[in-house]
Formats: C-alpha cells, structure tokens, sequence
C-alpha cells in the first residue's frame, strides 16, 4: 500500500468557522458535544482514508487568519495541495479577505488546488439575513470567473462538510502528477539498490 | 455548482496559462510559466551556467567564505558573538580538515554518546531486528547514504544535500513497503524502523550538516538573536496574546515552554529538535486553555508562540529550522503535528524579522523609543522574563566555560605528560651514553691518545729546535761545526717542555682576538707591503683566515705544533740548504719565508719538506 501525504490549509477570517469546520469533518462534532475533543487546541489533525489502492494522510492546518499575520501565511500553505478559504455567509467582509487569499494561492503556490467555502449555512436557513444580501450571488459569480469550486457549507448540521473533503481527494487522486510521485520514488530505488551492491561487494 | 453562463469577472484564458502551453496556469512571477515549467526552464539556465562558470564557482566561493570569515573577526564587541566563534572552532575545525571519507566515518561514529543513546533507546527494535536480513540491509543503506553525504560535503550545496537526504528516506521507505526482505515484519516496525534510521544517521552526521561554515546560517543566527534582544520590551499586550500572567500555573507552564524551546539546541536528530517543538506548543496550549476558556485556535496560538519565542530567544535558532528543513524527513513536515507546529515557529520567527510598529499597534514614536532603549517596559514579570533570558546566557556561558576549563586542564596534562617524557627521554640518553662509554673504555683512551698521535706524525717536529733555540744561535754563530750537536741536545731537552707545550697552548696565541678582529682583512694590503716584517702576528695576519678557522675547528692541542712548525722554518732553513751560507747570508733570506706560510698548503709542503729532510738527515 503506498502512502501519500495530502497537505490541507484552512484560510479565512478569525470566527469565520474554520476550527469547527475540521471537527466537523474529523471529530464528526461540533462546538459543545465533542466527545473526541482534547483539552489541547484544535489547530491540526490528521485523517488516514484509502481511495483507488492509496492509503491518503490527510494533515489539515488551521491558520491564523489576522491581517498581520499575513506575510507569513506563505510559510502555511507551502507545499500544500489544497486550501479551503472560509468566509462567512452571514458576513460581507470575510468574503473580501476570502478573494485576497484565493488571488494570493493562485499567483503562489501553484500546485494547490483553492476551495471556496461558505460557512454556518444553518443560520442562512434559518433566516438570520447577511449584512449584503446581495452576497451570495456575488460570491458564485466570482467562484465561476475565477474557476474556483463553491460549497456552501455548515458545521453545525454537517452539511455538505464531508462533500467538500470528498471532493478534494477525488481531485487529488485524480491529478496523475500526485499520484506520478509514487511511481517515480520506486524507479528511483532501484537504482540505489544496485548501487548498494557495488558498495559492499 | 459550475455554470455555462459567461461570467462576468472572466480573465481572458490564454494570458492565464502557461507559456509552455502545457495546460497550467502560468505567472508572472515565474516569466509567465507554470510552476512545474519555471522549474524546468530555471533548471536548464542553472544546469548552463554552472556548466559555464563551474570553476570560477568554486573560486568565488571561496572568496566568499574567507570574506564572511574576515567580516565575522570584525563584529568583535558583542559577547555572545565571540561565544560563537569559540564554539565554532570547536566543531569547524574537524571538517575544514581534507580528510578522507572514511576517516572522518571513523571519527564521527568513534565515543559518540548520542550514537549510544539512540541505540540504547532503540533496544527492542534493534533486538527485533538483531541477525536478520533485515539488519545487514538497514546497516548497508544507512552506510551507503552516510558514504555519499560525506563523499559530497564539500563539492554540494546544502540543498543538493538536503536533496540527497530526502531522496534517501523516501527510497528506504519504499524499499520497506516493496522489498521481499521486509515483507514479513509489520507496519509498525516499519514505521520505528524508518525513524531509526533517519535518528541515527542524522545523528551521525550532525555535525557535517548542522550549521555548515558553507552557508550562511551562522550570520542569520546571529542577526536574530539580535534582533530578539531588540525586542525583548515586547509584551503580550503588544501581541494581543491573551495570557493570563496573573496566574501562577500559567507562568509556570510560560517557563516550561520557553525551556522546551530552548532544549531544541541540544537535541540532534531532526525528530528530536521537532519532539522539543511540539512539547513546547502543547504547553503553548495548555496556558492557553487556562487563560482562555476552552480550546485555544490558531489566531490565539501565533502570537503565545511569538511570545516564547521572544522571551526564550533561542540558540542558533535560524541553524534549527533550517536543519530541520533540510534534513527531517518532509513528510513528517507536511502531513504530521510537529510539521504544523514547525511551520507556526517559522511563522513566528518570520514574524520576529518583519515586525513592524503597526504589526504591534503602537505609535511609529514610542516603537522607536522602545528599541532605541529609551523606554523600558513597566511590567515586572516581563522584565524578570528579561532576566531569565540572561540566565539563560550565563547558563551557556558556564557550559562553555567548562568545556574550557576541561580543556585547558586536558592542555596541562598533556603538557605535564610531554614534560615528563622529555626529561625520561633526557635520562634515557644519559644512560645510553654512559653505557656506551662503559662498552668502550678502550676507545675513550684511543681518544686520549689521538692528540699524541697527531703530534707523532710531527714527531720529528719535536726535534726541531725549539723558538729559543735562536736565542742560542747567536752565541755559536762563528762555531758552525758545533751547530747541529747543539740543535740536537736542545732539542732532546726541550722535548718534554714542547710536549707541555702541545699540551697547554701558549697564551701569547690569543686567537679569539685574531679571528674576531675584522681588521684583519683591512690591514692585510698594508700587510703585503711590510714583507719583510719579522712580527709573527702580522706574519699570521697575512694568511688566509681560512687557516685560522681550521685552527679553530682543529683541537687546540695541533695548534702549537703547527704554529710551532711555521715558526720554525726560519730557524732551520740554514740547516736544510746544502750549501750552507752561514747564519748572515741565512738571515737575509728569512724575510720571504713568512710570506709563504702564509699559505695553508705550502706550510704543509714546507713541513713535508721538512720531515723529509729530517728523514735524510
Ligand atoms: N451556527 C453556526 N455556527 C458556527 C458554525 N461554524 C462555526 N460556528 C461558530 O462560529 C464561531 C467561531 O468558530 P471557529 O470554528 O472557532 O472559527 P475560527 O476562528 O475560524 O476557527 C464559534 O462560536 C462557532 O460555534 C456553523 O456552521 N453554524
Ligand atoms: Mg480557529
């Protein structure tokens, strides 16, 4: 079984959701009832699934979302394949920092897949009104001109949380070059093999 | 969620793309390639010049590292700097060394505690393993890859290096999953096996790749320690970090923290140095949840971090990370908890060197107070924060004294040991000289009899007469017959006063005065002119004082004879010329003899001659 790690970063604003968004997805729990929850911070966790024969490490990174911080988001989403920038559907302005980072992924870290994602989708349904109603059209024209995959999500029900992680890995696994890795590593032990031979003898 | 409708923000495609045409997006950061494309392009322009240039490389380098060498005698004043450079003798001068490979194998696995531990910590797994394939196999890979680091330390840079590294641990991975040797042991081992491999080798090798003289990781070292202690008025207010100082338990687990950080100086494996990183970011949290209610997210995790880091200002900090950059294997990095907590102390550090004013919401006037040192901060915990980092140094300081101190006493039992064998040395000659002069009590007297040998050779010598003897001649200058009967009783009675002579040299040759005296060389022209002067000294003057250096050389027992028989000549010509003229006629020939003793041969012709003549006589 070849094991392949997948680097994961969540961008957004602070609160937007992004902590709860991976318990969601990991700890299948939200907020209070965290039966699987640590007393220790829940910045990162890692998530172990086999697709097409590949056992797939997820490492999903929390980041710290503040706009000081913003020289050194680069160091976060280094060599990851995909980034989920969060914004919350109830606020105009995450949406804002939420187009920085996708322009700043893009011109980066180009081998890093970006995901639009709508947070706290339950108070939407139940009624709580955005501070720009317009927004939710905004956001899915920008996510077609900009190709960029749209969810609309809420980690208090579990809506569509696990679908965007699907979604992800389906793209990764799907991207040959990932998987091309592998392939390549065992070509390259082989000839070191050899070479280990020669030293000895 | 994708839509056929034309959207309104649309990019025209084509300028997106990569201008390989491969189907990427392409940037104009990477001269509108994809990433996977500008790599390839910046490759072959690297591959090119190297090609080009690939000796003048190597001279620049080393142009280079003497300068950086030079620049670094220069920034003396700093104490801790000059740690530093003590330090680094200790560890650079081993690999400055050309050496061989194997050599400095041998070195680095020979009394290496570390080596050791690892070892004893690896028990189980090295018993599991013990008399297996498995171990000559792990043994084989992990002597193969350490071969080729040290074969290459010096031709490549620290990325190809760190290349090499990577390239290493993922073929050994590989090899753990595909190879039929392993196919028996269960994944858990693997995974033990895989980081003992990477523990030990890179413990080998710690001190090739930690900080290599090569790179500049020293100088960043240093300029962020500096700038560490700039910044050390800055509290946890400034950072909006949210620690409850008030509390107790929360300084306790500050001090815990910024320990760990510190500990990740001494620890070698990349593993190790992560392991002291993850301690001190989950102390990081637990202060965190005391002070904040319920768990602690990122926004509230950086800036607790950049506190410690702060306060604890670490040791060669840049040298850690970048070693574990390098050298930890990138997968642990990329998808495990201390790869995350590493990144945020990347972050951090970044933070550290990009901090501005507005990064701390203060006044553009007050930060400059506060880094100029006008203002101090008001807060004593920080300031006592303060105080522990200069602990910390003291510390350091003391290790490094002692570490001095061990080796200046190693110094002075060397010196003692050296001492003691030279005076051993001394009395072992002294034996072997009294031995042997014991052995050979015959040859000393042989020695003893040498100068009387030398003198027989001139034996005949002894019957001439004696310096005196002119002072004789005049009383007998008619009585020419009485002559030779006279000559040979003076002679018989001046023979044991002449051997006294031979003995003990005349004190009127004073040849120090002689030989020392330079105006020797200036008198002699005047010399040549007062030939016909009967003074011996100028007489000896006018010779070569070649003559007077092989006197020197020679005992100073030859050197009355010789002198002796010089003097003679004028005495004894008389008798030697078969058509004796008488002592007048004889008189008025004497002034050319000098001139001809002179000369060191002719003096020995002349007392051949002489000999010769005493032999017909
Ligand atoms: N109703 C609702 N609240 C949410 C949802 N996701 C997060 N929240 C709340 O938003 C707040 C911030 O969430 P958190 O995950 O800590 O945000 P972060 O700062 O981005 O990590 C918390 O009080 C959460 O309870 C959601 O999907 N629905
Ligand atoms: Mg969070």
């Amino acid at each position: 079984m070849n094991r392949v790690d997948l680097k994961i970063v969540l961008l957004g604003n602070a609160m937007v959701g992004k902590t709860s968004l991976m318990q969601r997805y990991v700890h299948d729990s939200f907020n209070g009832n965290r039966p699987y929850q640590n007393t220790i911070g829940t910045v990162f966790a890692a998530k172990q699934v086999q697709v097409n024969g590949v056992s797939l490490v997820m490492g999903i990174w929390d980041t710290a979302g503040s706009e000081k911080y913003d020289a050194m988001t680069r160091t976060y989403y280094r060599g990851a394949k995909a980034a989920i920038v969060c914004y919350d559907i109830t606020k105009f302005s995450t949406f804002q920092r939420a187009k920085h980072w996708v322009r700043e992924l893009r011109s980066i870290e180009e081998n890093c897949k970006v995901y639009l994602c709508a947070t706290k989708k339950d108070l939407c349904d139940e009624g709580f009104v955005s501070d720009d109603p317009d927004l939710q059209n905004t956001v899915e024209k920008y996510a077609r001109g900009t190709q960029t995959k749209l969810f609309i999500t809420s980690s208090k029900t579990g809506e569509n949380v696990d679908k965007l992680f699907d979604e992800i890995v389906q793209d990764f696994v799907s991207n040959p070059e990932n998987l091309q890795q592998v392939e390549e590593a065992i070509v390259l032990s082989r000839k070191p093999e050899k070479r280990y031979c020669c030293t000895v003898i | 969620m994708y839509s056929t409708k034309t959207p309104t923000l649309r990019i025209d495609e084509a300028d997106l793309k990569c201008k390989n045409g491969c189907g990427f997006y392409g940037n104009a950061e990477w001269e509108g390639y994809c990433s996977k494309c500008h790599r390839e392009h910046l490759q072959k322009r690297r591959a090119q010049a190297e090609r080009t240039s690939h000796s003048q490389v190597s001279d620049t380098d080393n142009i280079n590292r003497s300068l950086s060498a030079g620049s670094h005698k220069e920034e003396k004043k700093v104490q801790q700097e000059k740690k530093y450079k003590l330090l680094n003798i200790s560890f650079r001068k081993p690999t400055a060394k050309v050496q061989g490979y194997q050599e400095l194998y041998h070195e680095l696995l020979k009394d290496n505690p570390d080596l050791e531990k690892i070892k004893a910590e690896n028990r189980d797994l090295l018993l599991y393993i013990a008399k297996t394939p498995i171990e000559k196999d792990v043994r084989k890979c992990i002597h193969s890859f350490v071969v080729d680091i040290l074969q290459n330390k010096d031709i490549k840079r620290i990325e190809e290096l760190s290349e090499i590294t990577q390239n290493f641990y993922h073929v050994f991975g590989k090899r753990l999953e595909n190879s039929t040797k392993y196919a028996d042991i269960p994944s858990d081992i693997k995974e033990k096996l895989l980081d003992y491999v990477e523990r030990y080798a890179m413990t080998l090798l710690y001190r090739i790749l930690f900080c290599p003289p090569f790179t500049s990781d020293e100088e960043k070292d240093l300029a962020i320690q500096k700038r560490i202690r700039q910044l050390n008025w800055v509290s946890g207010k400034n950072l909006e970090c949210r620690i409850h100082e008030t509390s107790s338990e929360v300084r306790e687990l500050v001090y815990t923290s910024i320990t760990d950080l510190l500990n990740m100086d001494s620890a070698k494996a990349p593993q190790e140095k992560l392991a002291c990183v993850i301690h001190c970011c989950r102390n990081i949290f637990l202060l965190l949840q005391q002070s904040v209610d319920g768990p602690a997210s990122a926004d509230e995790f950086l800036p607790a971090l950049i506190f410690i880091v702060l306060k604890a200002n670490p040791a060669r900090l840049k040298s850690n990370i970048n070693f574990i950059t390098r050298f930890c294997n990138a997968s642990r990095l990329m998808t495990g908890e201390g790869g995350y907590y590493f990144t945020n102390l990347c972050c951090a550090v970044s933070f550290i060197e990009n901090l501005t004013a507005e990064s701390l919401n203060m006044a553009e006037k007050d930060f400059n107070a506060y880094m100029s040192g006008e203002c101090v901060p008001a807060n004593t915990w920080e300031s006592a924060l303060m105080i522990c980092e200069s602990l910390h140094f003291m510390c350091e300081d003391i290790t490094l004294l002692d570490d001095l101190q061990a080796k200046n006493a190693d110094i002075m039992k060397q010196a003692e040991e050296l001492k003691n064998k030279m005076i051993e040395f001394k009395e072992k000659i002294k034996e072997d000289v009294s031995k042997v002069i014991e052995r050979t009590p015959l040859l000393i007297s042989h020695s003893q009899r040498i100068p009387t040998n030398l003198d027989s050779e001139d034996f005949e010598s002894y019957q001439l007469p004696p310096p005196i003897i002119p002072q004789i001649y005049p009383h007998s200058i008619g009585d020419n017959v009485n002559s030779g009967v006279m000559t040979d009783l003076s002679s018989d009675l001046m023979r044991t006063s002449l051997v006294e002579d031979s003995v003990t040299p005349s004190p009127t040759f004073d040849f120090p005065s002689l030989i020392g005296d330079d105006s020797l060389e200036a008198s002699k022209g005047e010399d040549e002119t007062s030939l016909i002067s009967l003074d011996t000294q100028s007489d000896v003057a006018l010779g070569e004082s070649q003559l007077f250096k092989k006197h020197m050389t020679d005992s100073l027992i030859d050197e009355s004879p010789t002198l002796e028989a010089n003097l003679c000549p004028p005495v004894l010509k008389p008798i030697s010329s078969e058509d004796y003229h008488g002592f007048t006629i004889q008189g008025s020939n004497i002034p050319t003899i000098p001139c001809n003793t002179g000369d060191s041969s002719t003096a020995d012709l002349d007392s051949d001659n002489y000999s010769s003549y005493y032999q017909n006589m």
